[in-house]
């Protein structure tokens, strides 16, 4: 049987689809801009004369990046940070959410006290310089694990979990205690298996969060070598300055007045973004459940 | 139902406290200064021997690149520092831009200053004021060069003087080259041939100029597209702005947008609200309503402004020196056919215009006091003197410690203390490339640095002035070469003894803290008002009884303060 759809709802239809259209084109077109404008010319670019594609071809802005050292060795840095960073925030997640989880008084007395322990850390912190004197008091300036430690346990992450783990039906908990699982046995052989989805999820949030934080790079990193690559992009300043412009250099390096603050940035944040715009589509149904997942309890 | 209500408070707990927060952020920094006592550095001063080692605080430009094996601590410069001095530089934080005074805010506020720091000048301030910096008196009088203090002190030592406090030294400052900052009037000179006129030489031929760009279609399209004079936003911000600097057009009327100048009584007054600006910004206005001016202006910045340069939609606008380099470069790039001139400010009245050049004094190089050998300071600031200003050193010293002929890096830029050329090397090159160039002198003679400007400049002239396929000769050309914004219009400036300096160049008074800003902002909105027509140009009155009672009084009164404490030795 087919459905008739009635003439109004034929038109709500109609303007959804332009309304969405145009709400998805105003999202998609700066980056298309900033693609067009990194393999632009200078003269193009300076003139405002590039829209949706590139106007005298170049790549001098992409020779610029690539031939530089920093932007290696802040990619290493930040895939580094990503890795190591999702294995700390993870485990530490699993380790505070599971006991939090358990809401029998007599299995866990002093529950409540933890869980507004670690809920004060989440409406309240130190601010920027007692933040900073703490780190640097620690000897963990200009230390790798600086942008790892200040935060390792993401609070967030560990409500979602929380939740996750409230959800599912304590009598699986029990047989397994029954079975003569211990506590840490039945977290590892039981609970975890069951939470791949959400464990999915608060991964996504916490690679996310650690590929695009550049703060903390800036303000604990006190060699540019050490920044991870958003605090590089963050940073690199594109004024050139004229006055140390020498002819030598330009006969050796022509290319340097032809690259522009402009094509430089939009070369820069294409290829800082790249990595993670191509992974997000795949990972992105995890997004939705995940954040619905912690919503609906018992 | 309960745990709702937990999770409301707290939610309205988080904002509340996150407002705070950004509030904040001012007080600790005052309770950080104010506390001197208990600066402990980090580093270790231990003299090993006669080594004097010396962590350092480096601000980057970014656009470092060092050699095979080279790093920034470790290279031709801190390599001879060893050498020569037994000074041993560890560069333990380095930072691009505004990321670097984040950085030093930081370790000012965990007292973990290194011993050698380049600082802004409110830090300076505020650092020398809490008694964190080495004094630098003595060892600046035993110590440094002759070369040195005649480029410290060839203005007459004002601006070193602002380093001092009560009469001692706490800091070496990068002497500004103020003349740079002045403006001229750049005209596209295709235009001017297209529509037969003349570059003007008064406000009136400026109009003329400005309408014949405006409605004569001077680039020949057929259209409707191109504006008579291009102006951007910035009446009067801080660092100035080009192209399109209202400075000049003001100059014509007596007035400048933030400059400090000696009244007829000698005291210093602020001339962003003398009489002569209601005067310009009542022309500004008339040519606003004429249409020769983009309605957009108020909201386009300068990098706006020069994309309507590049593109051929404006022809005339006042700028500094640099223009050749920027804009002007973009559009005989897009167009082979534009040309470029600048010529000297017109002035509006029978008196001759004075462009005014600001002192942009923005950093200080200081030694954190408790570093066991202030001295350093000094000798390595001596170091790059004689390395890379001296006009005397060979071809083959600035090989090996500027530019590297072989990689084109420019390795002056990771010397420590350097502080720019002063003014008169940049005079003595032009003199001497336009000796050069009319055969005067033999390109040999003349300084290394001068004679590859000259040898650019001399292929371009000798390629037929090919503009389109040696755009950078151009540049050079315009730049420095004998038809340049310096060696024509800022030299004559000078040689006619009209170029005016703005005499308040120290770090911001007490009350210019707390309200300059806001003074800033209202005569901003009350220029582009008047210019646009939304207020009369009587309403400029208005504005300046505001200001003087919304706390300019008192700034004049500080500036003033500041004037003779500074100046009392040097008048």
């Amino acid at each position: 049987m087919k459905i008739r759809e009635s003439n109004s709802r034929k038109i709500f239809v109609i303007f959804n689809y332009i309304f969405l259209g145009i709400l998805a084109l105003s999202c998609i077109l700066p980056l298309i801009n900033l693609f067009a404008i990194s393999f632009s010319s200078r003269a193009m670019v300076d003139a405002n004369a590039v829209r949706f594609w590139p106007k005298d071809f170049s790549t001098a802005a992409y020779e610029y990046i690539l031939g530089n050292r920093q932007y290696y060795q802040s990619f290493a840095m930040t895939i580094l940070r990503v890795v190591v960073g999702w294995f700390v925030n993870l485990s530490l997640t699993i380790l505070v959410a599971y006991p939090l989880s358990k809401d029998d008084p007599r299995i866990f007395r002093c529950r409540r006290l933890y869980t507004w322990f670690f809920l004060i850390t989440m409406c309240f912190s130190g601010g920027l310089i007692p933040t900073y004197l703490v780190v640097s008091k620690v000897n963990l300036v200009n230390s790798f694990w600086a942008l790892i430690l200040p935060e390792a346990v993401p609070m967030f992450c560990v409500l979602i979990m929380m939740n996750f783990f409230k959800g599912l039906p304590k009598v699986i908990e029990e047989a397994a205690l029954v079975d003569g699982a211990n506590w840490f046995v039945t977290m590892w052989k039981v609970y975890i298996p069951l939470s791949k989805a959400s464990l999915a999820t608060v991964s996504l949030f916490v690679i996310v969060n650690h590929w695009n934080a550049w703060f903390d790079g800036l303000i604990y990193m006190n060699m540019p070598e050490k920044y991870p690559l958003m605090t590089y992009l963050q940073s690199i300043v594109l004024k050139f300055d004229i006055t140390k412009i020498t002819s030598e250099m330009l006969m050796r390096n022509p290319n340097l007045l032809e690259v522009t603050g402009r094509g430089i940035k939009g070369a820069l944040i294409l290829l800082c973004t790249l990595p993670i715009l191509l992974v997000y589509p795949f990972l992105q149904k995890y997004f939705v459940t995940g954040v619905v997942m912690g919503s609906v309890k018992e | 139902m309960k745990s709702k209500k937990v999770l409301a408070l707290l939610l309205t707990g988080v904002i509340a406290l996150s407002l705070s927060a950004c509030s904040s952020g001012g007080g600790t920094e005052a309770e950080k200064t104010g506390d001197s006592t208990g600066t402990e550095s980090g580093s270790v001063n231990t003299s090993e021997g006669d080594i004097a080692e010396l962590t350092v605080m480096h601000k980057l430009s970014g656009n470092e690149k060092y050699r095979e094996g080279d790093d920034i601590n470790n290279n031709v410069w801190t390599r001879y520092y060893l050498e020569e001095y037994g000074i041993k530089l560890n560069y333990t934080v380095a930072a691009v831009g505004d990321d670097y005074t984040q950085k030093l805010t930081m370790a000012i506020a965990s007292k973990d200053l290194p011993d050698l720091i380049e600082v802004p000048a409110k830090e300076f301030q505020e650092l020398a004021a809490a008694g964190m910096l080495a004094d630098l008196t003595d060892v600046y009088e035993q110590e440094a060069s002759d070369l040195l203090k005649s480029a410290l002190e060839a203005d007459g030592g004002t601006q070193l003087a602002s380093a001092q406090i009560d009469g001692r030294l706490y800091g070496i400052p990068q002497v500004a080259a103020a003349d740079s900052t002045c403006d001229l009037l750049w005209i596209r000179t295709d235009w001017l041939e297209k529509v037969g006129l003349e570059a003007p030489t008064n406000m009136e031929e400026l109009l003329e100029v400005a309408r014949a760009f405006r409605y004569d279609d001077p680039d020949g399209n057929g259209q409707d597209d191109t504006w008579g004079i291009g102006f951007q936003k910035e009446t009067n911000g801080q660092d100035g702005a080009s192209p399109g600097s209202f400075e000049g057009f003001f100059a014509a009327y007596g007035a400048y947008a933030r400059a400090w100048l000696p009244d007829e009584d000698g005291s210093i007054a602020y001339t962003g609200i003398r009489s002569g600006m209601k005067s310009a910004l009542a022309q500004l206005n008339q040519m606003y309503e004429e249409g020769l001016l983009d309605p957009e202006f108020g909201v386009k910045d300068a990098t706006k402004l020069s994309e309507d340069i590049a593109s051929g939609r404006v022809g005339m606008f006042y700028g500094n020196e640099g223009v050749p380099w920027g804009a002007a470069k973009s559009c005989i790039e897009m167009n082979p056919e534009a040309d470029w001139q600048c010529y000297p400010i017109v002035s509006a009245t029978d008196d001759v215009a004075k462009p005014i050049s600001y002192v942009r004094l923005n950093k200080y190089f200081v030694i954190n006091k408790n570093c066991e050998n202030p001295e350093a300071i000094i000798k390595l600031a001596n170091a790059f003197q004689d390395k890379i200003n001296s006009l005397e050193s060979s071809e083959e010293t600035l090989n090996t410690f500027g530019v590297d002929p072989e990689t084109g890096i420019n390795l002056a830029e990771y010397a420590a203390v350097a502080l720019d050329p002063a003014v008169q090397k940049c005079n003595t090159y032009y003199a001497e490339i336009k000796a050069a160039l009319s055969g005067e002198v033999k390109p040999e003679e003349i300084h290394p640095e001068a004679k590859r400007y000259y040898e650019t400049i001399k292929a371009y002239l000798d390629n037929g002035s090919d503009k389109t396929n040696d755009s950078l000769g151009w540049n050079y050309y315009k730049f420095i070469g004998p038809e340049g914004s310096w060696n024509t219009i800022i030299n004559s400036y000078k040689a006619n003894d009209i170029l005016v300096e703005s005499v308040f160049f120290g770090a911001s008074t007490p009350t210019m803290g707390t309200k300059l800003a806001s003074l800033d902002k209202m005569q901003s909105e009350n220029y582009i008002n008047i210019i646009m027509g939304t207020k009369e140009a009587d309403a400029f009155d208005e504005f300046v009884n505001n200001w003087k009672t919304l706390g300019g009084d008192e700034i004049t009164k500080e500036v003033n303060e500041w004037y003779d404490a500074t100046f009392s030795d040097i008048k």
